[in-house]
């Protein structure tokens, strides 16, 4: 493969890389057997867009020397950055990357509510969980994607919200990152939405 | 679409301060958006503190606890997510097996305080009574003495309506800062300085009250028992005092003259560090410029001899006939308005073969009692509305004797020192989303509380956990716990209400509440009709009840010389404005005031030391040292110095050492903090 090439990823990798991050989010990888990560970094190593961008070759690699040792602070150093019960290290909410007080349920939460309402979507608890956590929001995207009549809305939806933040969250993570897996994963998501903007912005959306 | 309109409940500021707000929330697509002052409020009249202001920022802070976690080891920062089901199972599981092992729920014991004074917040003390004697922090670290001295003076505890200041001609703040503490009675001050009053400060820190106030002044800390003995001395040799009050309502006069008299001024000048004008002025004041309103801190009471400063107070008030009348009295705290049944409490194990009650810990001694407790020893510690280990003397004792417990679990909104000592974190709801009722400890006004917006997260309220945790009790072993687990929040609050408190209260069903709070009927100037719950019915200027107790029968009394010559400096832990103890100090704006903990010393003893302003220095006692940044402050004198307690740090300092009175009201002897006497150093 040559990795000077950089790739546009076509539908099927945005679909897998958006449904990765998204259970990645919501806590579904913290569980994964060993074997299952073998697995999955397999899949990744097949992944050509993300393989021609290198914070993406940077995170396969990070996750190719995985042991069973790195497994174990993995749930921990998760919980530190996203869920707590620590000060969070790499708030998941972009709400709280537009306040100076860093709130969470702030304007940027309803905004992001009115997208989803607009496509008759609703969060479950919602006003007691904010509509911008990042998993809700790629889950999202994953629902604007599946559909080419949604492309305007998606595009719409980057720019405004998760592209306006998601990079400050990657740094955070870069900085506060204990474990193997959450650098790496910090590291992809960062190459990935890299990956995005260059497609829009060849779209000329 | 997102809607446009907003909805507005009521609500009740739940801390520990003198206010009891009452506030409404303003809730729009279900998400509060503004939070105001309630105008209906008879006290508070719709406004707030900055705290109060601010509680969005609380509400949804980033970091506030979101789901249940569960933390292996203890105290090593390795938390995992876990469920309501996995918590309420492990908690339960726990509870059955210390009682199968023990025979008893002995090794069970609750730790909770007033990081929420709401009556629903009584969940976890009546959970724990629903199934049969179990271990409890008893007592009291705020206002223990006092509430003692008061009780032997009076009988009971009452203060006057605030507006009751109006009619004074005379207003004493004695060893209070409402300026930074009680902000909504300022008003009420200056409205009476307006028409005519004098206000006087006394207090050993120059405060913004003081600044504020006609006269100000200074003490030495702890001496406020010897001025007022001075200033009763005074009184006594000018004829002030008000004979006729004295023979109708006090019990005791003859023999506090006999004892006063032969008391020495000089050396009750010398104590409290005053001149004999000062000394004049406030007896005159007291028996010319009548009536005479007296407002007394916690603070004050926070010594060895805090409840005999109390009393002294209270002496002086009644021989100078300033007690009852409109304008008048001594204002500590009250309890006449908390007419709730607290049935919350009351259910209680219907199985006569387990003992009822509580195995009482002393709350300001709580590592000493836990350690020594063994028969069973504490294995299980429930902590809620409270920061034990921040807000406790006796630190490290207190963490080697949490090692020995099997399960910890805090309830908390936030993850504080405490929390990141347990093995098991609960998070729970504000006040913005669940249902309380909240009387004040210094006003008269009730106010409720409803839900205005869905719980953050996965929290729940102590009620909901409590509920919770009965019925997987029960699930497991038939009947093993009373705390009702079928009743509704609406149940609950119902079952607090009598048809008297009803008729106190003016209303039919507590729901009218929610059109606003209500004032309880209690007398507008305390002690009003002049009697008193006391043996005698009077005022007790002498007490056989203090007696009996080991103290003496008068509240004047001169100071045990009990400075120590290696620890010269008395260490004041006065409140500041922006938080409540270790409350409201992880919101970003408030961390940009007073960035670090600080020191404030006089400009005369940093010199004497050599310390410069902004240095750090070395603070040192028998307990242990700090290192702190050294502020200099006019407003202290030579041998005072203060710190805001918004910090742990202070702790390392503190033991426990017993103030004079607390245990016949808080069932505990309150801790004379304010005895903290150091020395210190430049680095
Ligand atoms: S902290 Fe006190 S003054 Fe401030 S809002 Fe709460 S009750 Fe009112």
């Amino acid at each position: 493969m040559n990795h000077s090439e950089i790739k546009h990823s076509c539908l099927e990798e945005r679909m897998f890389m958006y449904q990765l991050f998204l259970h990645y989010y919501r806590g579904d990888l913290l569980k994964l057997p060993a074997a299952e990560w073998g697995k999955l970094l397999e899949i990744l190593e097949c992944q050509p867009a993300l393989q021609s961008n290198d914070w993406g070759r940077k995170a396969v690699l990070q996750l190719q020397n995985m042991t069973t040792q790195t497994l174990e602070p993995f749930e921990y150093d998760f919980n530190r950055l996203f869920v707590g019960p620590n000060k969070l290290l790499a708030s998941p909410f972009e709400s709280s990357y537009q306040n100076f007080e860093g709130t969470v349920m702030q304007a940027e939460t309803l905004k992001v509510r009115n997208f989803y309402y607009y496509e008759g979507l609703q969060v479950a608890n919602e006003g007691g969980l904010p509509d911008d956590h990042i998993q809700f929001e790629l889950e999202f995207i994953l629902h604007l994607l599946s559909s080419e009549k949604k492309k305007e809305a998606l595009h719409l939806f980057l720019e405004k919200h998760l592209l306006k933040w998601v990079d400050q969250h990657c740094a955070r993570i870069e900085e506060h990152s204990q474990s193997l897996i959450t650098l790496a994963f910090g590291y992809m998501l960062k190459g990935f939405i890299l990956l995005e903007k260059s497609l829009i912005e060849g779209e000329g959306l | 679409m997102l809607d446009q309109t907003y909805s507005i409940t009521r609500h009740v500021c739940p801390r520990n301060c003198y206010s009891s707000c009452s506030m409404l929330g303003y809730t729009k697509n279900r998400r509060l958006i503004k939070v105001t002052g309630d105008p209906k409020h008879g006290y508070t009249k719709g406004l707030l503190c900055a705290k109060g202001y601010n509680y969005i920022n609380n509400v949804y802070h980033l970091d506030r606890l979101k789901y249940p976690m569960r933390q292996y080891p203890r105290g090593s920062g390795q938390w995992q997510r876990i469920s309501w089901t996995e918590a309420i199972d492990t908690i339960a599981g726990k509870v059955i097996e210390l009682y199968h092992r023990y025979d008893s729920h002995l090794s069970l014991a609750l730790n909770k305080y007033s990081g929420n004074m709401g009556v629903l917040h009584h969940a976890m003390e009546g959970f724990f009574n629903g199934l049969g004697r179990t271990s409890r922090a008893v007592g009291n670290p705020c206002w223990a003495p006092g509430m003692d001295a008061i009780y032997y003076d009076y009988g009971e505890h009452q203060t006057s309506d605030m507006e009751d200041i109006l009619h004074a001609e005379t207003i004493i703040l004695w060893g209070i800062n409402p300026v930074w503490t009680s902000i909504h009675a300022m008003n009420y001050i200056y409205e009476a300085q307006k028409r005519g009053a004098k206000v006087i400060t006394i207090d050993p820190v120059y405060t913004e009250t003081a600044k504020k106030s006609d006269t100000f002044i200074q003490i030495k800390p702890g001496s406020d028992g010897a001025i007022a003995l001075a200033v009763a001395k005074y009184i006594l040799e000018h004829n002030l005092y008000d004979a006729e009050f004295l023979t109708a309502h006090t019990n005791g006069w003859g023999e506090l003259q006999e004892y006063i008299q032969p008391l020495s001024m000089e050396e009750a000048l010398q104590q409290c560090g005053q001149t004999i004008e000062a000394i004049q002025f406030i007896a005159e004041r007291l028996g010319r410029n009548k009536p005479a309103y007296i407002w007394l801190g916690f603070g004050m009471q926070r010594h060895q001899n805090g409840g005999q400063n109390i009393r002294a107070v209270n002496a002086l008030a009644a021989i100078t006939g300033n007690i009852g009348r409109k304008g008048s009295g001594v204002q500590f705290g009250q309890r006449t308005t908390w007419k709730f049944t607290y049935n919350i409490l009351n259910h209680l194990p219907s199985d006569n073969q387990k003992a009822a009650g509580v195995r009482a810990l002393d709350f300001n001694n709580f590592a000493n009692d836990l350690q020594m407790q063994q028969d069973p020893p504490v294995k299980f510690l429930w902590i809620t509305c409270r920061n034990l280990i921040t807000q406790s003397a006796n630190i490290q004792q207190l963490k080697k004797a949490l090692q020995s417990m099997e399960l910890i679990v805090t309830v908390e909104h936030f993850l504080t020192e405490t929390a990141q000592y347990s093995d098991i974190v609960l998070p729970a709801t504000t006040q913005f989303e669940e249902w309380d009722l909240v009387a004040s400890y210094w006003h008269h006004w009730i106010s409720i509380n409803q839900p205005a917006i869905p719980p953050y997260f996965e929290s729940k309220s102590e009620l909901e956990i409590a509920r919770m945790l009965s019925k997987r009790l029960n699930e497991f072993e038939a009947d093993f716990s009373a705390f009702p687990s079928d009743f509704t929040d609406e149940e609950f609050i119902e079952q607090e209400f009598t048809d008297e408190f009803y008729q106190s209260l003016q209303i039919g069903d507590w729901r009218e509440l929610l059109k606003g709070p209500r004032r309880v009927d209690v007398p507008k100037t305390a002690w009003e009709a002049l009697e008193f719950k006391t043996p005698s019915g009077k005022i007790e200027l002498f007490s056989q009840q203090a007696s009996e107790n080991q103290l003496s029968p008068f509240g004047m009394a001169l100071l045990d010389n009990r400075k120590s010559e290696n620890y010269p400096f008395t260490l004041l832990l006065n409140h500041e404005p922006f938080r409540i103890n270790s409350q409201f100090q992880n919101l970003p704006s408030y961390k940009q005031i007073n960035k670090e903990p600080s020191i404030y010393l006089h400009p005369s003893l940093a010199k004497e030391k050599g310390i410069r302003a902004g240095s750090l220095i070395r603070i040192f006692n028998e307990n242990g040292e700090i290192m702190i940044r050294a502020r200099y402050s006019e407003e202290v004198n030579h041998h005072t110095l203060v710190i805001h307690p918004n910090h742990p740090l202070i702790n390392k300092l503190l033991a426990f050492t017993p103030a004079d009175m607390g245990e016949f009201i808080t069932g505990g002897k309150g801790n004379a903090l304010n005895d903290l006497q150091v020395n210190i150093a430049k680095l």
